[in-house]
């Protein structure tokens, strides 16, 4: 082998090495970023996981101590108005004991009164046994009783059913909607709208207060342990859904909830 | 380079305001480059022999050249050493210009160690590029990056032409010729660097459309 071949073969090595190194450089960054993608989808995926078990298991203890509110202590202070019932039948003396006795009758209906309305915010009986438009339209009723606020609720639809897990998660936007509202849009009125078909979920929830809402959501998002906006918009990305806000004419904040695919899995 | 890139300098003005920093320097490089094949064919006409100018002109190009990779490359010691070592490539361009080789001949040591420097330097690019955090936080792969090609376009031009310039000198004396084959291997290389530059010209151009 001469000189020049020696040269040549080292230019023409040099040229294909410098071609691979090239081409090894991109591959190798390519494979990089597709690993690093990887880990963080998976590490998406165990942080949704765990969110659901948190929600799940957040879920279940509302249940239970619901449960516990209303099969004890409700009927235990059924109890103490019946037994209240039947001591003023036998009262004969005439010193205002009858009074004071009905009013602790009716403080003891007002105690049973607010007992069903925490138990039914706890957990909504009504969700499991009548479906989500009957327990907001239920939850409606409800609120109406407590608070200043006249809630109208309005559904159309032919009663499509909803899966369980997303009925309850859109029940709790619903209610999460409802606080921030009382809280902070000085709203006189809310109109909640209901409406299914085959394959989207929409409620609406109509405020005439001072469009407020989605500023508060916001603040609270921000305020370190306050959930606000954050805790409906996981709720809605567990089960693939959205929220919108926009500006209700002449006044309030009409918010948009919806869900695709809503129903229940066949099979 | 190779003369060729005198084509590339049209695209590159147009867009020269949407290349970042470093990518400014690749155009000043390509300008020298053009300068530099002028030159010599002007040169060659004129005086008979170009040598000279193509030792001087290696080392413009090397200085600026430094100046790309010291703005591309972060760490800070690689950096500092970029910026240094011009001053020795002086010291050595100097000394092989009027000592060693010679003013009318083609200065081998220097423009081996010129090549031989600027291949480390595009190496140490890439091993930044490998591990530049920012790129994979962001998911950014390299071949969006302009820089990217026109390090790729060098690197590839000054590896095959490491060789040529170690044996210019000693075929010229040796020889009284020049192995034309070797030749057409650095001007495909110097094809390469050129498409190379035009794709990151591309990309430059998509990040700032």
């Amino acid at each position: 082998m001469n000189f020049f071949e020696i040269v040549i073969i080292g230019t023409v090595g040099m040229l294909m090495l410098g071609i691979l190194v090239v081409v090894l450089v991109v591959f190798q960054q390519k494979a990089v970023i597709q690993h690093k993608l990887a880990l963080r989808d998976k590490d998406l995926e165990l942080q949704r996981e765990r969110l659901v078990a948190v929600l799940q298991g957040q879920e279940q203890e509302r249940k239970r101590i619901a449960e516990d509110l209303h099969d004890e202590v409700g009927a235990q202070l059924s109890v103490l108005k019946l037994n209240l019932g039947q001591l003023s039948q036998h009262l004969k003396t005439g010193n205002g004991e009858a009074e004071r006795l009905k009013e602790t009758k009716e403080f003891t209906d007002t105690i049973i009164q607010h007992l069903r309305f925490i138990s039914q915010s706890l957990h909504p009986q009504a969700l499991d046994n009548l479906g989500l438009s009957h327990a907001l339209d239920s939850f409606c009723s409800l609120m109406n009783k407590n608070k200043q606020v006249e809630i109208a609720f309005k559904t159309s639809g032919n009663g499509h059913l909803v899966d369980r897990e997303k009925a309850l998660n859109v029940y709790r936007v619903v209610q999460e909607l409802m606080n921030n509202i009382l809280k902070h849009a000085q709203a006189t009125e809310v109109l909640i709208t209901y409406h299914s078909t085959p394959s989207l979920l929409s409620i609406d929830v109509e405020d005439n207060g001072n469009g407020r809402l989605l500023d508060s959501l916001d603040q609270s998002r921000r305020k370190t342990g306050s959930l606000g906006l954050k805790n409906i918009e996981s709720r809605l990305n567990i089960i693939g859904g959205s929220i919108n806000f926009a500006k209700r004419t002449p006044t309030g904040t009409v918010a948009q909830i919806r869900v695709e695919n809503y129903q229940p899995a066949i099979g | 380079m190779t003369g060729i890139e005198c084509i590339l300098l049209i695209p590159f003005t147009l867009n020269f305001k949407k290349l970042d920093r470093p990518s400014r320097w690749a155009c000043y490089y390509l300008i020298s480059s053009v300068v530099f094949a002028v030159g010599s064919f002007a040169f060659a006409h004129l005086y008979r022999n170009n040598l000279w100018f193509y030792s001087i002109m290696y080392y413009i190009q090397f200085v600026i050249l430094s100046i790309y990779y010291s703005l591309l490359i972060k760490n800070p010691l690689f950096r500092r050493l970029i910026k240094i070592l011009p001053i020795p490539a002086a010291a050595i361009f100097l000394l092989d210009f009027f000592k060693l080789e010679g003013v009318l001949a083609y200065n081998s040591i220097f423009a081996a160690a010129r090549t031989f420097i600027l291949l480390c330097y595009g190496t140490v690019f890439f091993i930044q590029l490998l591990f530049d955090e920012e790129l994979v936080k962001e998911a950014i792969f390299v071949n969006a990056l302009p820089n990217f090609w026109f390090n790729a376009g060098l690197f590839i031009f000054f590896s095959c032409s490491f060789f040529d310039t170690l044996t210019y000198n000693f075929f010229l004396k040796h020889y009284k010729t020049h192995n034309n084959l070797v030749l057409s291997l650095v001007f495909l290389g110097g094809i390469i660097e050129g498409i190379l530059f035009y794709i990151g010209l591309m990309k430059a151009k998509k990040q700032r459309p």
